[in-house]
């Protein structure tokens, strides 16, 4: 896939998963380098400057005999965040279908 | 590359690159090796996996954000919190204002005895002040929704990162529409309201000839 169209969508991919519920980092950078092969190492950035914008935080989740583990949760600035986000994406997809359309005649 | 070279190259990189609260990051990265140790990989397969050690302390390096000194939160809360409250009482002025109009509508329509004190209008061209008071409470219903939007968007920037400004805030298209549309309803028909009231009073000053404020 077009690396611009990967990193276009990350914050996205990102927020959506927050908005769901709280998330083990691990498995937010796994889940999304899975789907869209990106190095994780991408992502732990992503989640970074969002916790600096004030959009997440973080708590540490003790799990039984395992170490603490670092939880990201959506703030309600994140969340208002995430709505923007996302009527813009909706706003685009649907121009881009528009013309995809078009065009195939 | 092993789990400490890599660890270590990445706190050198931060600091390099003047990236704060370094330990916080590391964490993420050493949950990472662990999760994938305890699936059997390597610590070289992981270093490989986690991608381009340089690229990724540039990744920090461009989210570095801005330290405030101790003198921009003393300013900014000496500006902010007054701003806020003065906003949240504009805020407390357009809802009353949605609540007065719709009630002065609800009274010429409905001949309520309670507003006596209210001026009279001839019956007829009541009825077009009453659409106009409904437009302008709608307008300032739609104000104030959009008003509440913006103020607990300020109000949240501040709480979380002692600033002013307006963050996202959402709002469903109808309210944007109703916004509008009472707008320019509730403009359109003061306007007519008023030629209507001269026409029939028959003087540009119609609120004389029809006995408003005397006593």
């Amino acid at each position: 896939m077009n690396i611009q169209y990967k990193k276009g969508v990350l914050d996205l991919l990102v927020f959506a998963m927050l908005n769901k519920k709280d998330q083990y980092g691990y498995d937010i950078s796994e889940t999304i380098s899975r789907k869209i092969e990106i190095s994780p190492g991408t992502i732990y950035p992503i989640l970074r400057k969002m916790k600096d914008d004030g959009f997440v935080t973080t708590y540490l989740s003790e799990m039984s005999g395992g170490p603490a583990r670092k939880y990201y949760k959506l703030t309600p600035l994140g969340l208002n965040h995430f709505q923007k986000l996302k009527s813009e994406w909706d706003e685009l997809a649907e121009i881009t279908h528009f013309f995809l359309e078009e065009t195939n005649d | 590359m092993t789990k400490d070279q890599f660890i270590d190259a990445l706190r050198q990189g931060l600091k390099k690159h003047h990236v704060t609260d370094i330990d916080d990051i590391i964490e993420d990265y050493e949950d990472y090796y662990r999760e994938q140790q305890a699936l059997g990989k390597s610590e070289q397969e992981i270093a490989h996996r986690l991608g381009d050690i340089k690229r990724i302390i540039a990744d920090y390096g461009t989210t570095k954000t801005h330290q405030k000194r101790w003198f921009d939160i003393v300013a900014i809360s000496f500006l902010a919190l007054p701003l806020l409250i003065i906003l949240y009482g504009l805020l407390i002025t357009f809802i009353a204002s949605s609540v007065t109009t719709w009630a002065i509508a609800i009274y010429y329509l409905f001949n309520v005895s309670t507003f006596e004190f209210m001026p009279s209008i001839p019956t007829g061209i009541h009825l077009g002040y009453v659409v106009w008071m409904l437009a302008t409470s709608v307008f300032f219903l739609s104000l104030s929704i959009r008003f509440v939007a913006t103020l607990k968007s300020m109000t949240q920037q501040y709480m979380v990162k002692q600033t002013i400004r307006i963050g996202d805030y959402h709002i469903k298209p109808i309210f944007q529409k109703l916004f509008i549309y009472s707008m320019i309803i509730s403009l359109v028909v003061l306007v007519i309201v008023f030629i209507l009231s001269v026409i029939h009073a028959q003087s540009f000053e119609f609120w004389h000839a029809w006995g408003w404020f005397q006593d």
